[in-house]
Formats: C-alpha cells, sequence, structure tokens
C-alpha cells in the first residue's frame, strides 16, 4: 500500500505536498442543477398540500400515494442532477 | 385469544429450522469476508475500519441501504404507523429529502478526508477547526448517539424471537457474539458482505409481502378503513388516518430534522468514506431511494396489521410489545417456511447496521480519544488493534444495555441521540463550507442546543401512557411562550435553531481571536476526486509484504 504509517499528515500541513494541493478544480459543472432539489423539499414538507383522503389510488388514501410518488420524482430529480452536473 | 397465547408459546420449528439456516449462512460469509477484496495488510485502521476505502458503486448501494434501513426502522415504522397511523409515516419524507441533502454535501466529506486520510467525522472536525476539544466533544456526540442505535438493532431481532415462540435472552446474546467475532475479524468487510443477502431477502419479502398480504386482506380499500375505524374509536389523542391540523407542524420538522440528522451519524459517514469514489458517492444517492420505496411500502404492513387482526404479543416489561406487530403479521398471512425467510430478513437486517455502528463508535474512540488523548503515538497498526477491541467493547455494552435496562429506556435513548447528533451539524455540515463560526462559538453552541434539547425531552409527558417524562421527540408550542397553540416542533429542531444562535452570537463576540485554532485543510481538498494530486491510491493490490494470513492471527 502506499501509505506510509510513520508520516501521519492527518492533521498537519504536508511540507512536500505544498505544490500539488490547490491547484485541482471542481469536477462538477452546471451546480445550477442543484436548484431543482427545491422540488422535494417544498412538495414534502407542508402537509397541508396533501393531508387528505382523496382521490385514492387503488384504495390507497391520497395524503398516503402521494409521498411515496414523491420517492420516485426525488429519486428521478437526483438522477437527473448527477448525470447533468457530472463533469470530467 | 387463549388459544392464541398457547400455540405462539410453542417454538415454530420449520420458521426456526429457515431462520438458523440463513443466519449459519451469514456467519460463514461475515468470516470468509476477511479474505475477500484484501488490500494491504488488515492491521490499518483504513482496511479494518473502513474496508479498504475502495468500494464501488454496487457494493456501496448494498452497504448504506444496509446501513441506514436498520432491522429496527423495518420493525418501528410499521409500528407506528399500527399505534398511531399518518403521523408514522414521516419516515417517507424524511428517507426522501436524505438524498438531495448528502449529494450535495457529502461528496465534500468524502474529498477532504480522502485527501487527508480521515476514518471518522471528528477527524474532519480536528483538522478543520483545529481544536482537539471540539473533535473530542463531536466524538463522544457519536459515540452516545449510536451506542443506543446498536441496542436498538437487539430489539427487532428479540421482537422476531418472541413471535417464533423463544423466549429467553440466551438467543440474543449467541447472536450478538457471533457478530462481535466476525466483525473483530473481518471489520467492515464483514457487512459490507451480509448486507448482500440481507437486501435481497428484505427485496424479496416486502415485494412479497405488499402484493400477497393486501389480496388476502381483500383489497387497500378494506385495510385503510379498518384502520379508521380503529383510530376512530380509540381515545389516544392525535391518532387518525391523516394529520389532525396541530400535528402538521411537527410532522414536516421531525421529517427535516431526521433527514438532515441521518448524515452526521457516524455509521453514514463510515459507510460513505468506505466508497472508492467522490463519484460513487453521488451516483448512490440516485440509487438508493430504491430502499426507501421499500420502506413506504412497508409502513403500510402496520395498517394491514390492523386489518388482519394482530394483537402485539406482551414485552419483557409486561406491556404490549408494538415492534412485534410485522413479525406476528408475516407468521399470520405467510406460510411457515416464507415466515422463516421474512423472519431471516429481519434478523439479519439487524446485524448489518449493528456491525456498521460498532465499527463507527470504534474508530472515534480510537482516533479521537486514544490515540489524540492516550497514545499520541499509535501506530496504524495499534489503532487497528484498538479499533477491533473496542467494537467487542460497544457490543457488550449494548448487549447489557438491553439485558439490564428496560428496553423503553433504548427507546428513549434513540430519541435523544437523534437530538444530540442533529448539534452537532453546526460543526460538521457548516464547516465543510465555511470557518466562519469560531471554534469556541461552535463549544458554546453545542452545549448549549445539546442542554436545551435534553431539557425539553424530559419536559414532554406522553398521554397516551401516562408517562412523565421523554414522552417523544415533539415540544409544544405553547411551552415557548407563544400562544395557547396544540402545535408541536420536533425537539431537535428547536434545540438546533438555539445552538445556532448561540453560535453565531459568540463568534460576533470572539471576533478576530482567531489564534491557537489552525485550518489544515485547502479549498481544493473538498472538491477533488479520486485520482487526483494527493488523494491516496487505494486501489486494490497484491499485499507488498507477507501478510499473516485473517484466519490465523
Amino acid at each position: 500500500m502506499a501509505y506510509d504509517a510513520s508520516r501521519e499528515d492527518r492533521f498537519t500541513r504536508d511540507p512536500d505536498s505544498a505544490g500539488r494541493r490547490g491547484t485541482v478544480q471542481s469536477h462538477e459543472r452546471n451546480t445550477n442543477w442543484y436548484w431543482l432539489f427545491v422540488l422535494p423539499f417544498v412538495f414534502t414538507l407542508l402537509p397541508f398540500i396533501y393531508n387528505t383522503t382523496s382521490p385514492e389510488l387503488i384504495g390507497i388514501p391520497f395524503f398516503y400515494w402521494y409521498q411515496t410518488a414523491w420517492i420516485v420524482v426525488t429519486a428521478v430529480i437526483t438522477f437527473a442532477v448527477y448525470v447533468k452536473t457530472r463533469g470530467s | 385469544m387463549h388459544a392464541d397465547l398457547f400455540t405462539l408459546a410453542a417454538v415454530k420449528g420449520v420458521e426456526l429450522a429457515i431462520f438458523i439456516l440463513l443466519f449459519g449462512v451469514v456467519t460463514v460469509l461475515g468470516f470468509l469476508a476477511a479474505r475477500w477484496r484484501r488490500g494491504g495488510s488488515i492491521e490499518h485502521l483504513d482496511e479494518w475500519g473502513l474496508g479498504g476505502r475502495n468500494f464501488g458503486a454496487w457494493i456501496s448501494w448494498f452497504l448504506l441501504g444496509g446501513d441506514l434501513y436498520t432491522a429496527y426502522t423495518f420493525v418501528a415504522v410499521p409500528a407506528l404507523l399500527f399505534g398511531t397511523g399518518a403521523a408514522g409515516f414521516f419516515a417517507v419524507p424524511y428517507t426522501l429529502l436524505v438524498f438531495p441533502i448528502v449529494f450535495i454535501v457529502a461528496p465534500r466529506l468524502w474529498s477532504v478526508s480522502h485527501r487527508h486520510g480521515y476514518v471518522t467525522p471528528a477527524d474532519f472536525v480536528r483538522g478543520r477547526h483545529g481544536s482537539p476539544t471540539l473533535a473530542l466533544m463531536i466524538a463522544i456526540t457519536g459515540i452516545v448517539a449510536t451506542m443506543p442505535y446498536i441496542a436498538l438493532q437487539l430489539v427487532g431481532i428479540g421482537a422476531v424471537m418472541r413471535t417464533m415462540g423463544i423466549s429467553g435472552e440466551w438467543p440474543l446474546i449467541i447472536a450478538f457474539v457471533i457478530l462481535a467475532a466476525y466483525t473483530y475479524q473481518s471489520g467492515l468487510r464483514a457487512p459490507a458482505l451480509i448486507a448482500f443477502v440481507k437486501d435481497t431477502l428484505i427485496y424479496i419479502v416486502v415485494i412479497v409481502a405488499v402484493i400477497y398480504i393486501p389480496i388476502k386482506l381483500g383489497g387497500f380499500k378494506g385495510i385503510f378503513s379498518a384502520a379508521d375505524a380503529k383510530f376512530t374509536k380509540s381515545e389516544i389523542p392525535n391518532d387518525g388516518l391523516l394529520l389532525a391540523d396541530p400535528q402538521m407542524l411537527g410532522y414536516s420538522t421531525l421529517a427535516l430534522g431526521s433527514a438532515l440528522a441521518l448524515f452526521l451519524y457516524p455509521h453514514s459517514v463510515t459507510g460513505l468514506l468506505a466508497t472508492r469514489s467522490r463519484d460513487t458517492v453521488r451516483k448512490n444517492m440516485a440509487a438508493l431511494p430504491a430502499y426507501s420505496v421499500v420502506l413506504a411500502l412497508l409502513a403500510l404492513l402496520g395498517l394491514m396489521a390492523i386489518k388482519a387482526g394482530v394483537t402485539p404479543l406482551t414485552g419483557a416489561n409486561g406491556k404490549p410489545d408494538v415492534n412485534t406487530v410485522v413479525p406476528l403479521l408475516f407468521d399470520k398471512m405467510f406460510p411457515d417456511w416464507f415466515a422463516g425467510v421474512a423472519f431471516a430478513a429481519i434478523g439479519i437486517g439487524a446485524l448489518v447496521p449493528a456491525a456498521i455502528m460498532s465499527i463507527a463508535a470504534a474508530n472515534l474512540f480510537t482516533r479521537n480519544i486514544y490515540k489524540e488523548y492516550l497514545r499520541r503515538d499509535a501506530s496504524p497498526a495499534e489503532e487497528a488493534r484498538v479499533s477491533r477491541l473496542a467494537s467487542l467493547v460497544v457490543k457488550a455494552g449494548a448487549v447489557v444495555v438491553i439485558l439490564v435496562l428496560d428496553p423503553q429506556f433504548s427507546i428513549d435513548l434513540q430519541l435523544i441521540g437523534g437530538v444530540i447528533i442533529l448539534q452537532t451539524l453546526p460543526t460538521v455540515a457548516i464547516g465543510l463550507y465555511t470557518r466562519a463560526l469560531h471554534a469556541w462559538a461552535l463549544i458554546a453552541g453545542w452545549a448549549v442546543g445539546l442542554a436545551a434539547g435534553l431539557w425539553m425531552l424530559y419536559d414532554t409527558p406522553n398521554p397516551n401512557t401516562a408517562k412523565p417524562h421523554f414522552g417523544g421527540a415533539q415540544y409544544a408550542i405553547s411551552k415557548l411562550g407563544f400562544g395557547d397553540t396544540k402545535m408541536t416542533v420536533y425537539t431537535g429542531a428547536i434545540a438546533l435553531v438555539i445552538n445556532l444562535v448561540v453560535a453565531t452570537v459568540v463568534t460576533l463576540v470572539l471576533r478576530s481571536r482567531r489564534d491557537g485554532f489552525t485550518d489544515t485543510t485547502e479549498p481544493d481538498d473538498y472538491v477533488v476526486e479520486a485520482g487526483d494530486p494527493g488523494v491516496r491510491d487505494l486501489e486494490p493490490t497484491a499485499p507488498e509484504e507477507s501478510t499473516v494470513p485473517a484466519g490465523q492471527r
């Protein structure tokens, strides 16, 4: 393994690395896509939007299937953001 | 009813046989895991405590899923719906909001940790804020919040055991001794490998359950009207198929607070840091919601149990134990052999998080207490040795807690755990972005937030059980002096706001006194990816020096 135990540099600045550090650019791009994440927060953290029984879906009250559906929507949003912001 | 009690007293042979068989398979896997994907010698904390730090997307998906969705969650969330209805469904917004939060924040922690070799969240705090005292507080908070969580995993196994007609405590002890042995041997690789079995079983059981049980019970319509009838009839306040108006604020603050807290738990950090790359973390956040769908479907099992007429078994303390509701439902609805599979899924589901949690707590002890305060010059091999021993102590502690104390005490502690781990948010999560808050201010905010949180929990009675203190994590707004309302707020959220206010005020007071606190991280430490300069190459390679095979030490 590349790790050398005798030089614990976890909590100190490694003098040898001064040149190579501080130069890496972020690998993600188009981070404005992160704003899409506002949607799940707004639509799941305001219970008065969905605190009703109708419309039902195969007998399941709105309250239950609506929130479950948001899991899927959030997964899709997260995947879309992942793809859109993935850089080099 | 009488007949029911009589048959339950007898041990269920088929169920037990399948349970023991699957448990045996997992045990073998746990020991074999020591040789799985071996990088260097296991005598290093990166190997034992983080599985070599190179789990790819698939392994991480199983590991994180097994880590975050614990057996206790799978048993307790349906139990909550069985007891109170809608309020228990907060687990759904909670577990779906985790992903955007972790997607944005966790990659920064991954990057800085891989460049500096941090193993625990407190390691990061030590490097970022330059204060060993602050790091110690974060470490102790993490250990204290994790311990009852481990104990609760035993509650999950216990509920299954009792349903199979096995009483007494020896099966729990045996299960945990075996778990302790292979965790000691294999480290994080054991739960990573076992998670494949656990999650496969959970998916099979849940998919079958949510199709088969509603059909047998005559459809969802009947299930929800039976639940509605129960809640309308009961005298417990605040139960029902929908939320009462005063419950809404409590519902959403609990969901948001829990989502913020999850990532701060040491075992989440352990799972995240064991991944191979920053990209793996991000990719996983898009894939992990599959588990939340499972959790949402499982939650509905609590309502199905109402329709099926399940009566919870009496627990060790003489009160009905609602955590037996799901196992009893499986027992009632499924043929014996499949009920055995379902019980094994829950039982094994308890082992994976228990192992990761004990590793995380052990790493905190080793890195931030032992090495920081007791043996500054401890070598990596010594760290690994100490961590392995500490993991045994942690698990023994959890067993003692469950055996000696009322299980209710663990549930109370877990409630407290969520509130106190949230108090590390300003130091850890905000610290990933800025050092604007002074180290002493963070310590002050943490202390005041913690004290306020504990006091509010103490001051919360439970009207359903006539319990005067620690009755729940919802604090009445009227007690804060905001008029005569029945509204409640998640206690952890109030404590966090107090924490942030104190931290901000103290920072303003201490303005410009930064002496003695050095930030050893660079801005680009937070964005680097595997393969960038300064990120250690941790690709698995053949061991360079001759290492003793894991089995013969």
